[in-house]
């Protein structure tokens, strides 16, 4: 059932990836004519998917953390005994970037949604950045371990 | 827009929200302060440390509860013309601070 739930974890956190990566990369374009694949890739109303980031990303957090225990007796206990150090300072750093992430919210959430795109253009870049680079890290980081060690 | 929808105030709480939560974080995740640990082995929750028998202890979900609870607190009880003045680049610099500081603190597993 476990392998289950992983795999619906994964399949949110790549519907994630999809929003914020839209958005995040809309947040750095220019206005001009969208006419190569990158430019009608990031042409997009990013406002339009501030709640469908939030609440992608409390589901894939919720039901990261309802799986966590199972990695931490399957998987972190024989990283450690192989001595696989480096996999578990990247999962660790998993660990406290999906926090951030999740703290980013309420903020980015207001940036998006209740101040006018014409203000705050700076803060609502970055923000939008780091949530996208949080959420690259974080499914990259799970799908190397997943590898790693696969959940039973 | 939503502005309707959600108060000033509420917004003002929102922010401080955002920027206390992952100090906290670090706070209680540098000092290994956890409410409560959990031991996925047995599937308990103890407020004490357990011995070993109980297999590995997971702190992350009571420094994730303190760190929720104290960000409500201080949104809560910050005066809204207080909030107004925050600088609203602490928004994501004081998070990305955050995980910086666990990025060098985790660098542990590299060196020893």
């Amino acid at each position: 059932m476990i392998a289950f739930w992983d795999l619906v974890h994964a399949l949110l956190a790549i519907g994630l990836l999809g929003a914020v990566t839209h958005q995040g990369l809309s947040v750095w374009r220019k206005p001009a004519p969208a006419r190569a694949f990158i430019d009608r890739f990031r042409a997009v109303n990013g406002g339009g998917y501030a709640n469908a980031v939030c609440v992608l990303y409390v589901l894939t957090f919720a039901l990261g953390s309802f799986i966590y225990p199972q990695f931490v007796l399957d998987v972190k206990g024989s990283l450690i005994d192989y001595g696989m150090r480096k996999t578990i300072f990247l999962f660790q750093l998993k660990e406290h970037v999906a926090v951030t992430g999740l703290c980013l919210l309420p903020v980015y959430w207001h940036f998006w949604r209740t101040v006018p795109l014409t203000e705050d253009v700076g803060v609502r870049k970055y923000l939008t950045t780091l949530l996208m680079v949080a959420t690259w890290w974080n499914l990259v980081v799970g799908h190397v371990l997943n590898n790693v060690k696969g959940l039973v | 827009m939503n502005n309707l929808l959600i108060s000033e105030r509420m917004i003002s709480r929102l922010i401080v929200f955002s920027l206390v939560f992952p100090v906290i974080y670090v706070v209680l995740y540098y000092n290994e302060l956890a409410l409560f640990r959990f031991y996925p082995l047995v599937g308990e929750l103890h407020l004490n440390i357990q011995p070993t028998t109980f297999g590995p202890a997971m702190t992350y979900y009571g420094w994730l509860v303190i760190a929720a609870i104290v960000g409500a607190v201080v949104a809560f009880a910050v005066p809204h013309r207080w909030a107004l003045r925050l600088w609203a680049g602490w928004s994501w610099l004081v998070p990305l601070g955050a995980t910086l500081f666990t990025f060098i603190y985790e660098t542990r597993w590299l060196l020893h």
